[in-house]
């Protein structure tokens, strides 16, 4: 009942989401679509095209935005269980799952994959590679002229 | 340049239509799901870069963010949806489907590999992170050098669907590989 509460409060920033769900085979399928709220089965209600052999079972849900220039990310995921209902399909979410956006968020990204990283490296008797700044300093300094040209071009 | 240098597109090499490749190509993000140890699809936005050289897609991820990485070594089924058209420039573009066949590299990605050509994108797609870069104090640059610490995630498409003018409801096209 947590999660659905918090998928709710949540959904009400999107306009749409995605569903993964698996077919016949076992592969994932996704799909985007419009999760009606179902208050009485703490559920939500969604349509899943046809013929794509999508398996009633483990699920997952996400929304997620960004703008015109690919920035302002913000997501979040809910883990749960697809089922037959009323000749359609429920979503039920078990787990939710946040993801990026805000501040709080970019925090335990950064101390979280931060911590993460170093964990990977240990495991595997890896140094810390360091960055190539030089590469990414080359690729700015080409990615700045190619807008900038466009820029002038448009005008 | 000869047309022979031209890479080849989506499009072209799996035989869809062009929109279809014009949306693999130009939108700034998927939703790639890959398969938990428990059997949940988990999905999130991901960049993906076509190589028609091999017919597959490069994807990357931090190791600090390694979690897909691990559940593509343990179970290689997965898929791409592209259904966020924002920022695109793209007008009604189909909705891309792709299920596939992936495969994680065991070792850590050289910057080199993914290319200043990639790099010089990102930059385009996402103006702020050059200014990011640009302001950010060395010793939070040295913070944020965990995010550039990458392994690559190779998809080989199985089987692509789309949607045209991205309604679900309606038949879609199909590309079994």
């Amino acid at each position: 009942m947590r999660a659905w509460r918090e998928v709710s409060h949540e959904l009400r920033r999107y306009d749409s989401a995605v569903l993964a769900a698996r077919d016949r085979d076992g592969y994932p399928v996704t799909v985007r679509c419009v999760p009606a709220p179902d208050d009485g089965r703490a559920a939500f209600a969604v349509r899943v095209p046809d013929g794509l052999d999508v398996e009633a079972g483990p699920a997952w849900l996400l929304c997620h935005f960004h703008d015109l220039q690919f920035w302002g990310l913000r997501s979040f995921g809910a883990r749960g269980q697809l089922e037959r209902a009323d000749g359609g399909w429920l979503f039920r979410p078990t787990g939710f799952v946040p993801g990026m956006g805000g501040l709080v968020a970019m925090v335990r990204l950064f101390v979280g994959g931060r911590r993460r990283a170093y964990r990977y490296l240990a495991a595997r008797h890896l140094e810390p590679p360091g960055v190539r700044w030089d590469l990414v300093n080359q690729a700015k300094a080409q990615a700045k002229r190619h807008l900038a040209a466009a820029r002038d071009h448009a005008t | 340049m000869t047309t022979d240098r031209v890479p080849a597109s989506f499009a072209a090499v799996f035989g869809v239509p062009p929109a279809v490749g014009a949306v693999v190509r130009e939108f700034r993000s998927c939703e790639f799901s890959t398969l938990a140890r428990d059997g949940t699809p988990v999905t999130w936005p991901t960049m993906a870069f076509f190589e028609p050289e091999h017919r597959r897609f490069l994807i990357t991820t931090s190791i600090g963010l390694a979690q897909k990485v691990f559940n593509v070594r343990r179970d290689r089924r997965v898929a791409m949806l592209f259904s966020n058209p924002t920022g695109s420039g793209l007008v009604s573009p189909p909705f891309v489907l792709i299920q596939g066949d992936a495969d994680a590299s065991e070792g850590l990605m050289p910057p080199e590999a993914f290319g200043i050509e990639r790099t010089q994108l990102l930059f385009e797609r996402q103006p702020v992170g050059i200014t990011m870069i640009g302001v950010m104090p060395g010793p939070v640059r040295k913070l944020a050098d965990w995010y550039s610490w990458r392994v690559s995630i190779h998809v080989q498409p199985r089987r692509i669907r789309w949607w045209p003018d991205g309604e679900m409801d309606r038949p879609y096209g199909e590309v079994v590989v």
